[in-house]
């Protein structure tokens, strides 16, 4: 059957949707089945064929039929909208997605996920503590050892308490 | 009292309609009253045994059901004896049983509609390229309905066998059966009616009637899944070879031979389904009391309305002739512009209406009329008014859509 490319692209939610069923698949064996459709779509999209579990239209209908229930006119606008919809939903995730690689790279190597010097908040370390690498350049910095620095990070909120801490000498 | 009979107290007999459904599915499998499921699970409670083979009281008991649930079977269709009623699984079972079983030869000829179900049509085609049999489909008129006329012209020298379905489950329409059996029987040919949609909402009488044979399923008709009955001519069924063979369906055997049973049961091999008989037999019972006459004519009553209320919606199409008279319970369509499936699937989250989408098993029509497929609303005696009208109120929404 031949495919017109708007109706390949279309099928892109199947991208959003497989992280996040193989993640529900670990629980559900329900999931499971829509997880192994999701890798199927995929599959058949990147090889520009058509995709027959229908995971798309599925979902499409699904969250129609939701909003139809609380507010026809939001459903009408997902139905008619869905295209563009899915593709914001992938932006988002592929965005996400890179944001959170950068961050769990910065993490590795600094300690921090915002990168080197930064104090904003990291998910990877809700407390606040250093990396071996940032405690060290920081410990140099102050003349102290690195365990010092580790330690007062962990009990102050930003580095600028913690580097007015050590230098009196706590 | 609606349309004379008591359908609030029909309702309260099916357990899933208080859960806030509205069923639109019968044509696929009906509801089971509490009378169907309270008796399959006596068979187990009480009588959990095997019939025919073993000669203790709980056999015995299991023998005399069985015997029941036959009986029952029989005065549903007005067959003349027990023993013409052979159960099987399903439809779809019945009908490979007449098409391995009567001996058709190469260049023999079977006739079917074409509007078939796959159930009488993959097994044809299968004889045609195994054995070598001449399908030859007749053509229905422009609204659907059978053309008779038609049929005339396609009978040959080697037309054995009419297999011709008398509802259809694509739009409900009912052949005119005692016409097609005349002309088949005045053309040397057997008729095979496939029953399905017919026997659950439909007065049958296969004597009147004069069909030879007649396959149906116990799913559609408020019976237990897996159940199905194929009724046939003693004199047809007696002459006919075996199907499937083993336990049940021999008296005796030997290294190199055997000695067949009587009918029916050797038709009926290895250990039955006596729970599922068991309640078939009281879905008979079920729905001789409920009525079928007034269950048909409630079917049409609630189709009409639902045709009426959707009259003016240009976008809705349906499949078939547009009196709802002719349709029987089945109102089949499509919204211009949307895919069956979502519709179906919109209807079924937004507001748990179930129905069917798709080609309803019907591919062969579809392909050629070039049609994806349709959404399919089939009512049954405990569906209301009051379910066609919120039905009704979200195909306007969902006609929107589009």
């Amino acid at each position: 059957m031949k495919l017109s490319i708007g109706r390949k692209l279309k099928m892109v939610l199947c991208w959003v949707a497989l992280p996040i069923f193989a993640i529900l698949g670990i629980f559900s064996v329900r999931y499971r089945k829509l997880t192994l459709d999701s890798l199927d779509c995929i599959l058949r999209t990147v090889t520009l064929r058509k995709c027959s579990s229908g995971l798309d239209d599925k979902i499409r209908s699904d969250v129609t039929g939701t909003f139809l229930k609380f507010s026809p006119r939001t459903a009408r606008f997902f139905y008619r909208n869905y295209k563009i919809i899915s593709w914001i939903l992938v932006i988002i995730f592929l965005w996400s997605f890179y944001a959170g690689s950068v961050g769990l790279y910065n993490y590795a190597k600094y300690g921090n996920c915002n990168g080197p010097q930064s104090d904003g908040f990291c998910i990877f370390d809700p407390l606040g503590q250093l990396g071996d690498e940032e405690a060290e350049s920081i410990a140099m910095d102050l003349g102290v050892d690195k365990e010092i620095v580790k330690g007062c990070v962990f009990n102050h909120t930003s580095i600028e308490e913690c580097e007015a801490h050590c230098q009196l000498g706590s | 009292m609606i349309f004379g009979f008591n359908i609030e107290k029909i309702r309260k007999d099916f357990p899933v309609l208080e859960k806030g459904i509205i069923y639109f599915d019968n044509a696929c499998m009906s509801l089971k009253p509490r009378q169907v499921t309270n008796k399959v699970l006596e068979y187990y409670e009480n009588y959990p045994a095997c019939s025919g083979r073993s000669a203790h009281k709980l056999a015995r008991k299991v023998d005399m059901e069985v015997a029941n649930a036959r009986d029952e079977v029989r005065k549903l269709i007005n067959a003349g004896s027990a023993a013409e009623i052979v159960f099987t699984r399903n439809t779809t079972e019945g009908i490979n049983l007449i098409a391995n079983a009567i001996g058709l030869e190469k260049g023999d000829e079977v006739i079917i509609s074409d509007k078939e179900h796959n159930s009488n049509l993959i097994p044809w085609l299968k004889l045609e390229k195994e054995v070598g049999i001449n399908l030859v489909v007749v053509e229905s008129n422009e609204d659907n309905t059978f053309n008779l006329d038609n049929l005339k012209k396609s009978f040959g020298e080697k037309t054995r066998m009419v297999s011709v379905v008398q509802r259809s489950n694509l739009d409900g329409i009912t052949n005119p059966i005692k016409e097609i059996v005349e002309i088949a029987h005045g053309n040397g040919a057997l008729v095979l009616v496939d029953g399905a949609q017919s026997v659950p909402g439909m007065k049958i009488n296969v004597r009147d009637l004069d069909v030879d044979f007649l396959a149906f399923s116990g799913h559609k008709m408020c019976g237990p899944t897996g159940t199905g009955v194929l009724y046939g001519k003693k004199e047809l069924l007696e002459k006919m070879s075996q199907f499937i063979v083993g336990g049940e369906t021999v008296v005796d055997s030997t290294y190199d031979s055997y000695k067949m049973e009587e009918l029916p049961m050797k038709f009926e091999a290895g250990l039955q389904n006596y729970a599922g008989i068991i309640g078939l037999g009281e879905a008979a019972r079920y729905l001789r009391k409920v009525g079928l006459g007034k269950i048909g004519k409630h079917e049409t009553k609630l189709n009409k309305l639902m045709t009426e209320l959707l009259a003016d919606e240009e976008k809705v199409e349906i499949i078939g002739p547009k009196d709802a008279e002719k349709r029987g319970g089945i109102f089949s369509f499509n919204i211009k512009g949307m895919d069956p499936h979502h519709v179906s699937r919109i209807l079924s989250t937004g507001s748990s209406i179930m129905t069917r989408s798709g080609a309803h098993c019907v591919h062969s029509w579809f392909n050629k009329k070039k049609i994806k497929g349709s959404v399919r609303a089939s009512l049954y005696f405990y569906n209301t008014e009051e379910e066609v009208k919120k039905f009704v109120e979200e195909i306007k929404k969902i006609v929107q859509l589009a």
